[in-house]
């Protein structure tokens, strides 16, 4: 198979140009179509599902039906926002399957994202305190609420782009929104704000995360 | 301004955008909702802390692995496939009428793609891509495998 997609065409480059190569069979317009949107797919469905390997599935998932409906990609259609709907609704439809798995929480990968290098050991341990409790009390949300909120917040879609991405009218994704803003600051009252308003945190909590 | 109002256009705000003089009128006189915005802000910005890991390096290996064609298989497998496609139609054929006529309008049913099965999936899909031309088969073989695919 001829590569014939150049290396670092990410800037301002035209995803309609790489679905046209793909569309005709081009392997490397399609790694680079990859390499430009794996991380968002792969963020937007760890986020959602608080599991690498099923975020991994997630992006492969995408990206498989992504290279299958090549030859019938609309050029004028923008692409972020089909992976991202696309990455959305099997994202829904997998945590509607598997609800457990939420509820166990985030594995052990999405603590070291909030490891502080400059922190001394006391402010590490408030700060992987809070994360823990941030990534628990998003993923406790209902999956709905969820996904407008990791829309919104991580991947800069206004109220507009969630809701087409959802599927949803733009008032019942400011509803979920407020929702799940409002739930979130009462679950994490304790860990959030400045240090004279938080809570101690007891020692037992991090020595269960040890 | 109700409180109801002032939380559903906070809602649609990200900050630290401008809250507008009305919406900050409203916060000013309101003690519950002063708290709650407050508490959000920090909520956003701790979400803002929440990196994901970077994604594992054999991604795009394995998608590719995915997508290669399958080698074909030898013409005696083809044939043995063949003989043993024969031999249960023609078994089929055996079991009699009213049963063969029941139970193949059961199978029929049952194995008829349910275009429900991943509705707003296909309704996003049809956003972005044309729908396969009439009677090109291979555009219709490409819809059924995406329906097949919903696991």
């Amino acid at each position: 198979m001829v590569v014939r997609a150049a290396q670092g065409l990410c800037s301002s480059a035209d995803d309609a140009w790489l679905m046209t190569q793909i569309a005709d069979g081009d392997h490397g317009a399609f790694a680079a179509l990859v390499e430009r949107y794996q991380q968002m797919v792969f963020a937007l469905a760890y986020r959602h599902l608080g599991s690498r390997a099923d975020a991994e599935d997630m992006a492969q998932e995408t990206f498989v039906r992504l290279y299958q409906a090549a030859p019938r990609y609309r050029q004028a259609a923008p692409l972020r926002a089909y992976l991202l709907t696309i990455t959305s609704r099997l994202c829904l439809n997998r945590s509607a399957r598997a609800p457990r798995r939420r509820e166990q929480g985030v594995d052990g990968s999405a603590l070291e994202q909030f490891a502080t290098v400059d922190a001394g050991p006391e402010q590490e341990l408030l700060g992987r305190e809070r994360a823990l409790a941030v990534q628990r009390a998003v993923l406790a949300l209902p999956d709905d609420q969820r996904l407008a909120l990791l829309l919104f917040r991580f991947e800069g879609l206004s109220c507009e782009a969630v809701a087409e991405a959802m599927g949803k009218s733009v008032a019942a994704v400011t509803s979920l929104l407020w929702r799940a803003r409002e739930r979130l600051g009462h679950e994490l009252e304790e860990f959030i704000g400045d240090d004279k308003t938080r809570k101690v945190l007891p020692a037992r909590r991090f020595e269960s995360l040890s | 301004m109700i409180c109801a109002d002032a939380r559903a256009r906070w809602a649609a705000l990200k900050p630290p955008d401008p809250l507008g003089s009305e919406l900050e009128a409203h916060v000013r006189n309101c003690s519950s909702c002063e708290r709650l915005l407050e508490a959000d802000r920090l909520v956003w910005r701790a979400l803002g802390e929440w990196s994901a890991p970077p994604v594992s390096a054999g991604l795009l290996g394995r998608m590719e692995a995915r997508l290669r064609p399958q080698p074909a298989q030898p013409m005696w497998f083809a044939l043995a496939a063949a003989c043993l496609a024969l031999l249960g139609v023609s078994a089929g054929a055996l079991l009699g009428g009213a049963l063969q006529t029941h139970g193949s309008a059961q199978a029929r049913a049952a194995a008829t793609p349910s275009r429900s099965t991943e509705p707003s999936l296909q309704a996003a899909f049809t956003r972005y891509f044309d729908l396969a031309p009439a009677r090109l088969l291979d555009g219709a073989y490409a819809e059924l495998e995406l329906l097949d695919r919903t696991p």
